[in-house]
């Protein structure tokens, strides 16, 4: 479905991605883990076209993705839940929602849509009228992610979704993703934290600053003494 | 010891080169060049805040007018004052002081205004700060606009003496420059860079943001008004609209043509926009059509701003040769690499 | 007593107008953070436009208000596309100075196109007519002043709540990089901004060339800079802030001229900015303030 291929990217002089291969199919769960500034931000970014590549393609669906605005990558069918949330505090919750089908122009979809999410949160439904900025961190981040649905994905880009967020919440937040995958969201899941985040994925990236060091099935990774040691804490 | 040797060579050329200028040129090519001088002064100057610690000001005009207002009363002729300024209290009636005294000590107040302007002002930045400080213009415009007994209002003062040589004019240039220079290229310029780039982080590394900004506003501010009295005693007059926001923005210009955050920079931005207006206001009135001149020097900033946001040095400094050149700890890079490329 | 609600009125009729140039920079400032110091010049062509209108033959005064309203506008979006969308992405200070150099070349423009002179602006006879409502005397300017400001606040306010591109506006103000990145074409965000704002400039150059009689090339620079303090003062990014802002400036100049004596009536340019620092450092957020200004 997502293919990336030899992926280099800069910020100005700084190389931040370089040559990272990846991809997703129809249907998975791949979750990229990494350090801190090993690039993972970077790769969602490229991919919904908030940065350009200086090199190296990106495909979705066999059409390249590369040199399209976000605009046009929200219409391709990819949405981006993005690192620290970024929800509107100072719009209501149905707002945000709404945002999200900014592009859509089906308003009944749209309308059933906005039920669903409801449905799913229903944090959610009973604040829809509030300022999203009163939310909590758990709620944001479910808010966020409700939102990047409304644009109806087919892949979603999930950006450290558990940064922050109590055990509790991550442990809901993950079952969400779960429950998107059986609805038929493919899912690209950034995480630092690895151990959850492999125990629900299909396959998994290891990134280090900017390459690709490690990949295969999550349960495999799972076992790999040298990740386990890296990534997860355990020894 | 070495280092010096090339500053030497070149001001021994400067000497020779104003001396040539000052034999040969008319009066009309002679005032060009005296205005580079001031220019140089003023657009270095300027540099402090806006280039190097971020602080984009565009009061330059309002401590210009400080120091010009200052020395002019200072140095005018005293039958000059009896006629013009009889509200004077009598002791500045009766005095007259020399030139590069009076020049001193409209630096000096100019500084002097600077301190509690800039404890307020500098609490803001970006945008706020910019208008705050074109603020602070319109309420110097309207003091010396309506403050009579010493300003003599819209009228202003004439009848200065054109005390104002090519060798003050380049002296002051000299150092304007020097002094820049030492300040930018010490301990004290990479706080203020570091400043400019990230105040936070400078915070962190034990910078003392607010003084250190506080000091280049002030800094700048003196040598504001030192140009306000050269500009004074070039034109032999002060108006109000000797220092309006037409200052600023030329220097200004000057500025983001050499690029701000380079002192050499600053120096060519100067050089350029000095004599690029006057070619432009030659080809106006072969053309006939007043703010030509005006018209093409917006039209350039803003492609500039397009298509060389850094000016024509950035942040670098011109050297004739590496090595001979005055050693400078390399600053970092400009600000205004966009560190984000966003598509749009 | 009557001297008093007199002066009111008149600052409130003086408020509208700044109040119409704050929301312009106001929404601007609220997306790109940028002061767009061209704001002011885009209101004095709005003026130069109207007294085209006027000056060409018995012409109805809606045209006088639609023109400048309606042309301004586009100029705006061609001053937005040709002149700040370039900078996407630049840093703040880049964007400020193409604004000051936008400002300069439109006055410079209508320098050299018709003259840097002053020249007399008459209102069609019927809005300078005048009369008296409980001792206070207001001409039909006044009260079309009042009223427009009173109809376009609701009109606007409801766009913006309401509106598709209302709530667009809205998210690319608080934050620009998600509005993008949520897939909403800021592009359009920033052009629909830039065109109602312009479109209220255009329009306060009509009421303002109505209300002092002359217009000249740089008469905008300034009340651009005031309507800036004046959606400071509102708090800057809230729309019904720079009315307020607006209304309390108005007020509080001619205030100022009217109340201290006439040895002050020079510094009511001081005053305006005076009034700027302090709102600013006692409460940097404004009246309805909701995005953060920059402090050190
Ligand atoms: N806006 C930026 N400007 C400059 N460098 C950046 C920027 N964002 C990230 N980087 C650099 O790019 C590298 C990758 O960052 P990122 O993709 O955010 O990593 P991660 O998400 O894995 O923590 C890091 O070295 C980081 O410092
Ligand atoms: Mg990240």
């Amino acid at each position: 479905m997502l293919e990336i291929k030899d992926l280099h990217v800069s910020y100005g002089k700084i190389a931040a991605l370089r040559g990272v291969s990846l991809s997703v199919a129809e249907g998975e769960i791949v979750t990229v883990v990494g350090g801190n500034g090993a690039g993972k931000t970077t790769t969602l970014r490229t991919i919904s076209g908030v940065l350009k590549p200086v090199s190296g393609s990106i495909t979705f669906e066999g059409e390249s993705l590369v040199g399209l605005v976000s605009e046009k990558v929200v219409r391709r069918g990819i949405s981006h839940s993005p690192e620290g949330r970024l929800i509107f505090g100072r719009l209501s919750i149905a707002e945000n929602l709404r945002l999200g089908a900014y592009n859509r122009k089906d308003s009944a979809g749209i309308a059933s849509d906005l039920d669903r999410m409801y449905e799913m949160f229903p944090v959610l439904a009973d604040r829809r009228s509030q300022r999203a900025g009163t939310l909590s961190g758990g709620e944001q981040q479910m808010l966020a992610i409700g939102r990047s649905l409304m644009s109806n994905p087919r892949l979603l880009l999930l950006d450290e979704p558990s940064l922050g967020l109590a055990p509790l919440i991550v442990e809901q937040i993950f079952k969400v993703i779960v429950d998107l995958r059986q609805q038929g969201v493919t899912i690209l899941l950034v995480e630092q934290n690895a151990n959850e985040a492999l125990r629900i994925s299909d396959r998994a990236y290891v990134l280090e600053t900017g390459e690709v060091a490690m990949q295969g099935p999550s349960d495999q990774m799972l076992k790999d003494p040298k990740l386990r040691t890296a990534y997860l804490g355990v020894d | 010891m070495r280092r010096a040797i090339p500053v030497l060579a070149g001001l021994v050329l400067l000497v020779a080169l104003l001396a040539l200028a000052d034999m040969s040129l008319n009066s009309y090519y002679l005032r060009i060049l005296g205005l580079m001088g001031i220019y140089i002064v003023l657009t270095v100057s300027l540099n402090l805040p806006n280039g190097f610690t971020g602080d984009f000001s565009l009061g330059h005009a309002a401590f210009m007018a400080v120091g010009g207002y200052c020395a002019a009363v200072l140095t005018m002729p005293l039958v000059s004052k009896e006629l013009l300024l009889t509200e004077l209290p009598t002791w500045l009636q009766e005095t007259v002081v020399p030139f590069p005294i009076a020049t001193v000590a409209g630096g000096l107040l100019a500084a002097l205004v600077a301190l509690p302007v800039g404890l307020v002002v500098l609490r803001l930045r970006g945008h706020y700060l910019a208008v705050a400080t074109i603020g602070l213009l319109i309420v110097v415009q309207g003091i010396a606009t309506n403050w009579d007994s010493v300003t003599r209002g819209a009228r202003g003062l004439s009848g200065l003496q054109p005390h104002t040589t090519l060798w003050w004019s380049f002296g002051w240039a000299v150092v304007t420059i020097f002094v820049v220079w030492r300040m930018a290229y010490s301990p004290f310029g990479r706080a203020m860079v570091s400043i400019r780039d990230d105040p936070l982080a400078a915070a962190c590394r034990g910078v003392r943001v607010f003084r250190t900004r506080l000091v280049a506003f002030i800094v700048s501010a003196f040598f504001a008004g030192v140009g306000g009295s050269l500009l004074a005693h070039q034109i032999t007059a002060v108006t109000p609209s000797t220092y309006s926001f037409d200052v600023t923005f030329l220097v200004i210009i000057m500025l983001v043509v050499g690029g701000m955050g380079s002192v050499t920079g600053s120096v060519i931005g100067a050089v350029i926009m000095t004599v690029v207006p006057v070619l432009l206001r030659d080809l106006e009135r072969e053309l006939d059509m007043v703010g030509t001149a005006q018209l093409v020097i917006a039209g350039a900033l803003i492609a500039f701003m397009i298509f060389r946001r850094q000016g024509l040095m950035g942040t670098r400094e011109f050297r004739l040769a590496g090595r001979f050149g005055p050693k400078a700890s390399s600053p970092s890079p400009a600000p205004d690499q966009s560190q984000t490329p966003t598509s749009s | 007593m009557d001297y008093v609600l007199q002066q009111l009125a008149n600052g409130l009729a003086l408020g509208s107008i700044y109040a119409l140039l704050a929301i312009g920079l106001t929404m601007v400032y609220g997306i790109l953070r940028l002061i767009n110091f061209a704001h002011g010049d885009l209101m004095m062509l709005g003026a130069y436009l109207a007294a085209v209108v006027i000056g060409s033959a018995y012409i109805p005064i809606v045209l006088a208000v639609l023109v400048p309203t309606v042309v301004i506008g586009i100029a705006g979006l061609l001053v937005e596309r040709t002149a700040y969308k370039p900078l996407r992405g630049a840093p703040e200070v880049a964007m400020l100075i193409t604004s000051l150099g936008v400002s300069r070349l439109l006055q410079n423009s209508t320098v050299m196109g018709l003259s840097p002179q002053p020249r007399s602006f008459k209102l069609p006879g019927d809005l300078t007519t005048s009369f008296e409502i409980a001792g206070i005397r207001l001409t039909m300017l006044d009260l079309l002043t009042l009223g427009l400001v009173v109809v376009l606040m609701v009109g606007l306010s409801v766009f913006i709540n309401k509106s598709r591109t209302g709530m667009a506006m809205r998210a690319s103000s608080e934050n620009l990089q998600a509005a993008r990145l949520i897939g909403i074409n800021v592009n359009h965000v920033i052009g629909a901004a830039f065109v109602l704002g312009s479109a209220l400039a255009g329009l306060a150059g009509f009421l303002w060339a109505g209300r002092y009689g002359i217009i000249d090339p740089f008469m905008g620079f300034e009340p651009g800079l005031k309507a800036f303090v004046a959606a400071v003062i509102g708090g800057i990014g809230s729309i019904r802030g720079a009315v307020v802002g607006g209304m309390i400036l108005g007020v509080a100049e001619i205030g100022f001229v009217g109340f201290l004596p006439p040895e002050f009536s020079g510094f009511r340019d001081a005053f305006v900015f005076g009034l700027l620092l302090l709102v600013l450092l006692v409460r940097p957020n404004g009246l309805f303030g909701t995005s953060e200004v920059e402090r050190a």
